[in-house]
């Protein structure tokens, strides 16, 4: 008795996580007509008209293109700055570490719109504006403490003993990092990477506010095609799927690192 | 020899605290001025106006309220639930594993995409929401047009997206502790309900209040489903003090006012949390030591 | 045909067949020059969208067209303004906007522009309703892409079935819209209209403020939103919605409503001329030949301005621009009745703002089903209908906050207006 009802327990709470997904998947495939009938039609021949109107829609190809060129940067130089700075704080005493984490963590609390609006002014002034560096530089930004304390968590695993080996050796602090503490560490490194990638393209706020018509990501390139189209659920859906499907497929690829690089604090809005 | 190390991190903490503090300062001086994007060349210092307008302004502190409201709800609601279901799903199993990557399925996914999904779902004429209540003889509810709900629903988009969050999270420390006592208490004679109040709950603390810190944090900061579902309709009643700001920077384009909601918020959310972690972690570490 | 528009289209023509060098780069001087244009996403932008390439090859002026909804345009080349950045060469919007962005500097006048390179403009053409809109202290600043006004659409057989006529005062609308849900057991709502907070809403209230003799800003430069006249008229608003309008309707937009109509489940809709051409296309509507056209009512007969809207859409071009002579020569084009003709072929588009266009038979033909009721609604059309001061977006936004309460029963209309009322007058002395 006990074990049927913890199997329709679990039932119910998979349903509840999945069917908004499912709804989204299946109503990509549908027509415009079936896609808003009521009562709803759970039986029909998939059609694959809303993602060919997705794909041939120039700008969402070219927010596709800008949201992987932006979140490939910031991440490559929010891992690179993040793994030299654990690095160093690794080699710490442990209050030492822990005050400079919390320092830079601490930065993460503001709300985005205190720093947004004066990064815009100034990046005006600098004629920085609609250029993938500037996004690309507030993101890393953003990112690097995140990084940086994730990264120290991996690097604590490592046996101080290898260091200390290499220190003997007469081994160059730069020599260690590069030939021990990046090996050895690399399946974290990849991890803290892909969650970097999953935070900046998941992003919104900023990118809405510091994006313009060159370099806007999928996430505010998205809300147009709400405006214009309004009730065209359809390619709306197909569009939607296209964005969360590759954060869904890293992810599952860094299962185990997702909770624990979100406890360390998530960028979202 | 030995301190060549500190050259890794020193220059980017520098860099960061420089950076933050030439902002702040930046944004200070521009609280105290009229800045419009509207009178460009006609903006001057204007004191401590933006902050008095601020304590005056109806607006302004019925989006506190809200914020404070959202905040709270969705922590709290997302707290029981997670806990719930990791105590239900804290056993062995086939399948466990799989059940464990279907519930990161909404913590990986734009938050943009979750928003229009539930826009979607909540859609009052041909969403599914209504469908299955009229299915039970209820309804139709305007989930995103009636005032008195519209929070209620963004708050529900929240609750879908974050409480597996919690779950995972406290999965995790479940399995992390010791089953010694609690076998200890059962053979005791205690009750199920018992073991899981004075022993279970009382060694997860520590793991769901950094949970709960979290997501408060996130939710005082909360943007995109609220941009995407109601951007602050109807009648205000989804405005929180950030979205606020946003309107304040984007519509009105009073750039100074904007800053200040900023600015307020970011030392109220600090003071907020100053306050609750020395509640939630000095008193406890005292009485350990 | 005009000689000027002979040399315009022996130019073009020139420059598309094979030519020696030298004649090419005489018919394009502006060639290589790279405009960047930010249009909102109507239907007629998809109608320049689509002839672009014609203009380019032309004159080999490149341009960069980027469309954003008409929510945001306005703070995006804002911000692009006040930072100086000269992104935008052309710029699209609202004219309440003009006088804000005159004051400001933003925009420069076209009238020197238009005496230098006069091929593709053509003063006359333009409906005058809508250029004198665009015009400040005698000078001209913008050139219209679109304009409209705003009308009463009801359904004739509906209306024929239940026995009633075509609603002439706000009351009447009232009953109309409670005749028609009663009858139809509750199937068709009585009314849609937008409800929407902001721009939306807003935008299709005012029809009722200004009805009931109601106004946004005094001749004194004050928040005229306490009056009686718009409590009255925002109750009756809010009202007829609540109580004979479709579910969901506080969220209505353009499109919602839009598609409501002309799905065939409401009985009358107050909203843009526009909406004409989408009721009257079979290929998305199920109303085509059903719907009557007639202009906004009136309460009363002391109106301070007409209840119908003039809502006129202007190219401008950006002080800031370094290239304001290949920006004017694409916002002429754009607008020249030759390209708002072909646009026809492309997007429902009935506001074009050409009287060749106007009077085609194309257009006839398209929209011959609201052209009469259109244009009056037009020359009745108030160009003061939304505020046209510096902070109008924030006054619209005030507004749309007292009128979404009001319609979700929040607060009484009264109170409602009376907060907005004095948020306006804070913004109106900043």
């Amino acid at each position: 008795m006990r074990r049927i009802a913890f199997w329709i327990a679990l039932a119910i709470l998979l349903l509840c996580v999945l069917f908004p997904l499912y709804w989204v998947v299946a109503t990509s495939l549908k027509i415009q007509r079936d896609a808003f009938a009521m009562p709803p039609v759970w039986l029909f021949s998939p059609t694959w008209e809303n993602y060919a109107k997705v794909l041939s829609n120039g700008v969402f190809i070219r927010a596709f293109l800008n949201s992987v060129i932006i979140s490939l940067s910031a991440s490559v130089i929010s891992v690179g700055v993040g793994a030299l700075v654990a690095y160093g704080l690794v080699a710490q005493d442990e209050a030492i570490k822990r005050q400079n984490e919390k320092f830079v963590l601490s930065l993460r609390i503001a709300p985005p719109l205190i720093f947004i609006i004066p990064t815009y002014f100034l990046a005006a002034q600098m004629k920085l504006l609609n250029n993938h560096w500037i996004i690309i530089g507030v993101y890393a930004f953003v990112n690097i403490p995140f990084a940086i304390s994730l990264l120290i968590t991996f690097f604590e695993d490592i046996p101080r003993e290898l260091r200390d080996a290499a220190k003997v050796d007469g081994a160059r602090e730069f020599t260690i990092f590069r030939e021990i503490f990046l090996p050895v560490a690399l399946g974290g490194i990849v991890a803290t990477f892909i969650l970097c990638v999953l935070f900046t393209w998941n992003e919104f706020f900023i990118a809405l506010v510091l994006t313009g018509r060159d370099t806007q990501t999928l996430p505010v390139s998205i809300t147009s095609f709400l405006t214009f189209q309004g009730v065209q659920w359809g390619p709306l859906m197909a569009a939607a799927t296209l964005v969360m499907l590759p954060m869904l497929v890293l992810g599952m690829l860094v299962q185990g690192q997702v909770v624990r690089g979100m406890s360390l604090g998530s960028i979202k809005g | 020899m030995h301190d060549t190390t500190r050259y890794f991190y020193r220059p980017v903490v520098l860099l960061f605290g420089a950076i933050s503090a030439v902002l702040t300062l930046y944004v200070v001086w521009l609280t105290l001025h009229n800045i419009s994007l509207l009178r460009p060349g006609r903006e001057s210092f204007i004191g401590l106006d933006n902050y008095l307008r601020l304590l005056t302004d109806g607006r302004a502190i019925n989006a506190l309220g809200r914020t404070v409201l959202f905040t709270v709800a969705a922590t709290a609601a997302e707290l029981v639930i997670g806990l719930a279901i990791s105590l239900l799903v804290d056993r062995d199993f086939r399948g466990k594993r799989i059940v464990r990557a279907i519930l990161l399925v909404p913590i990986v996914m734009t938050p943009v995409v979750v928003g229009l999904t539930w826009r979607f779902l909540l859609n009052p004429t041909n969403g599914m929401m209504n469908y299955a209540l009229s299915i039970v003889g209820l309804g139709p509810v305007d989930w995103l047009g009636d005032p008195n709900v519209a929070l209620f629903s963004l708050l529900l988009a929240d609750i879908w997206q974050w409480t597996p969050f919690v779950v995972l999270l406290a999965m995790a420390s479940l399995e992390s502790l010791p089953e010694d006592p609690q076998n200890a208490a059962r053979v005791d004679g205690a009750r199920e309900w018992q073991v899981l109040w004075h022993i279970t709950l009382p060694a997860l603390k520590r793991a769901l209040l950094v949970v709960a810190l979290i997501r408060a944090i996130d939710a005082v900061k909360a943007f995109d489903i609220f941009y995407i579902m109601t951007r602050g309709g109807p009648a205000l009643s989804t405005e929180t003090l950030n979205l606020y700001g946003y309107i304040s920077a984007f519509t009105n384009f009073d750039i100074s006012y904007s800053l200040t909601i900023a600015m307020v918020l970011t030392i109220l959310t600090n003071v907020a949390l100053l306050l609750l972690y020395n509640l939630a972690f000095r008193a406890p570490k005292q009485g350990q030591a | 045909m005009k000689r000027r528009d002979f040399i315009a289209l022996a130019l073009a023509l020139s420059s598309s067949v094979a030519m020696p060098a030298f004649a090419e780069d005489a018919a394009q001087p502006y060639k290589g020059a790279h405009l960047a244009v930010l249009m909102e996403g109507h239907p007629t932008t998809d109608g320049i969208q689509a002839l672009l390439p014609e203009f380019t090859k032309a004159t080999g002026i490149e341009v960069d067209l980027e469309v954003v909804p008409e929510s945001d345009i306005t703070a995006k080349m804002l911000l692009e303004f006040s930072s100086g950045s000269g992104r935008y060469d052309v710029v699209q919007n609202n004219i309440i906007y003009i006088p804000g962005f005159v004051q400001a500097g933003y925009i420069v006048p076209l009238d020197d522009l238009a005496a230098k390179l006069p091929d593709n403009y053509d003063k006359a053409d333009f409906v005058p309703g809508y250029l004198n809109t665009s015009i400040v202290d005698g000078k001209l600043y913008g050139l219209p892409v679109y304009g409209e006004s705003t009308f009463l659409m009801y359904r004739k057989d509906l209306f024929e079935e239940y026995g009633l006529t075509p609603p002439k005062t706000f009351t009447e609308v009232a009953e109309a819209a409670k005749t028609i849900k009663e009858k139809s057991n509750g199937e068709i709502a009585g009314i849609t209209m937008r409800g929407a907070q902001g721009i939306q809403n807003v935008y299709v209230w005012a029809g009722w403020l200004w009805g009931y003799g109601g106004q946004f800003i005094t001749e004194d430069g004050k928040s005229a939103l306490g009056s009686d006249e718009a409590a009255a008229s925002l109750d009756a608003y809010a009202r007829v919605l609540r109580d004979y309008g479709p579910v969901g309707v506080a969220n209505f937009g353009w499109e919602e409503n839009r598609v409501l109509f002309q799905q065939g489940k409401a009985g009358m809709t107050m909203d843009a001329t526009v909406n004409g051409a989408f009721n009257e296309d079979p290929s998305i509507s199920s109303v085509v030949g059903k719907v009557g056209y007639t202009p906004v009512p009136v309460e009363t007969d002391k109106l301070k301005g007409g209840s119908s809207s003039l809502a006129v859409h202007s190219l401008y071009i950006a002080e800031a621009s370094q290239q304001k002579e290949a920006a004017w020569l694409f916002a002429s084009w754009a607008t020249a009745k030759e390209q708002q003709i072909k646009s026809f072929g492309i997007a429902p588009n009935s506001g074009v703002t050409s009287q060749a266009a106007l009077n085609s038979e194309e257009f006839n033909k398209r929209y011959g089903a609201f052209k009469d009721a259109m244009l009056a609604s037009i020359a009745r059309g108030n160009p003061q209908y939304l505020p046209t001061v510096e902070a109008a977006n924030e006054i619209i936004n005030n507004a749309g906050i007292a009128v979404s309460k009001a319609l979700a029963g929040s607060a009484s209309a009264k109170d409602a207006l009376a907060e907005a009322n004095a948020a306006n007058d804070a913004a109106l002395s900043r």
